[in-house]
């Protein structure tokens, strides 16, 4: 299902709004660089908010360090400007406080669509991919 | 800090960011839009930091499990004067399922 999302500028970056499991709306940094969809723990745990399984553990490094295991599961749904997919693979983790938002946008989301940054328009455009690479996902 | 106790008024994202500038806000979502993000709603917590707007909202939680809820800051995303790398790389650590109760 193809969106169009308004990107928020946070600071040099951006953010969208998005909404995970259809009912927690929260704003999340985009991150071409993050290999995963991450979402802040202590909104998690306030808003009891838990992963799917199946969970698995992996290491979680930043560029300037080692920042220890990463516990994986999975979101029922993630929607963003129309576009809505279940079952990607996210992480909880601890966000840095100057980012005031709630969860980093990786690309287990985006390398589901065909992404594009409209700047001019402060938009994040999803297209469906090729049925062919749809079906190597 | 403050948790709001009951609040009938619904309000826009637009009325809640000139009534609340500059803060960490959560938000009961009554009604949304074609795209599924929240049009109205009633403030449950708010604050000028991010604990402000979380603290005790898992007992609120508890008694509506299935409320919708959006948690914005009405301010700027990133403090000023702040650049910022955010690029997370993973490797496999144990490649082991988590048993049931093990991420708690």
């Amino acid at each position: 299902m193809p969106g169009r999302a308004p990107l928020l500028r946070a600071g040099d970056l951006f953010a969208v709004r998005a909404v995970i499991n259809g009912a927690y709306e929260l704003n999340m940094l985009v991150d071409t660089g993050s290999a995963f969809t991450l979402i802040a723990e202590d909104w998690a745990e306030e808003f009891r908010f838990k992963l799917e399984p199946p969970l698995r553990s992996i290491g979680l490094v930043t560029v300037e360090r080692l920042a220890g295991p990463l516990m994986l599961g999975r979101l029922g749904s993630l929607q963003l400007g129309g576009a809505l997919l279940r079952g990607i693979e996210a992480g909880l983790t601890r966000l840095p406080d100057v980012l005031r938002v709630d969860g980093i946008l990786g690309l287990s989301f985006l390398r589901n669509f065909r992404v594009t940054f409209e700047f001019d328009s402060a938009s994040l455009v999803l297209r469906e991919p090729p049925p062919a690479r749809r079906a190597s996902r | 800090m403050a948790v709001v106790k009951k609040q009938e008024k619904l309000f826009t994202e637009a009325e809640i960011t000139a009534r609340y500038p500059n803060e960490w806000v959560t938000v009961e979502v009554v009604t949304t839009d074609g795209k599924g993000y929240w049009k109205r709603g009633r403030v449950i917590a708010h604050g000028p930091t991010r604990e402000d707007s979380l603290r005790r909202l898992r007992y609120w939680r508890a008694k509506h499990p299935d409320a919708g809820v959006a948690h914005v800051f009405t301010g700027p995303l990133m403090e000023k004067e702040v650049a910022i790398i955010v690029d997370l790389w993973t490797f496999p650590l144990e490649d082991r399922p988590v048993e049931e109760g093990e991420s708690d």
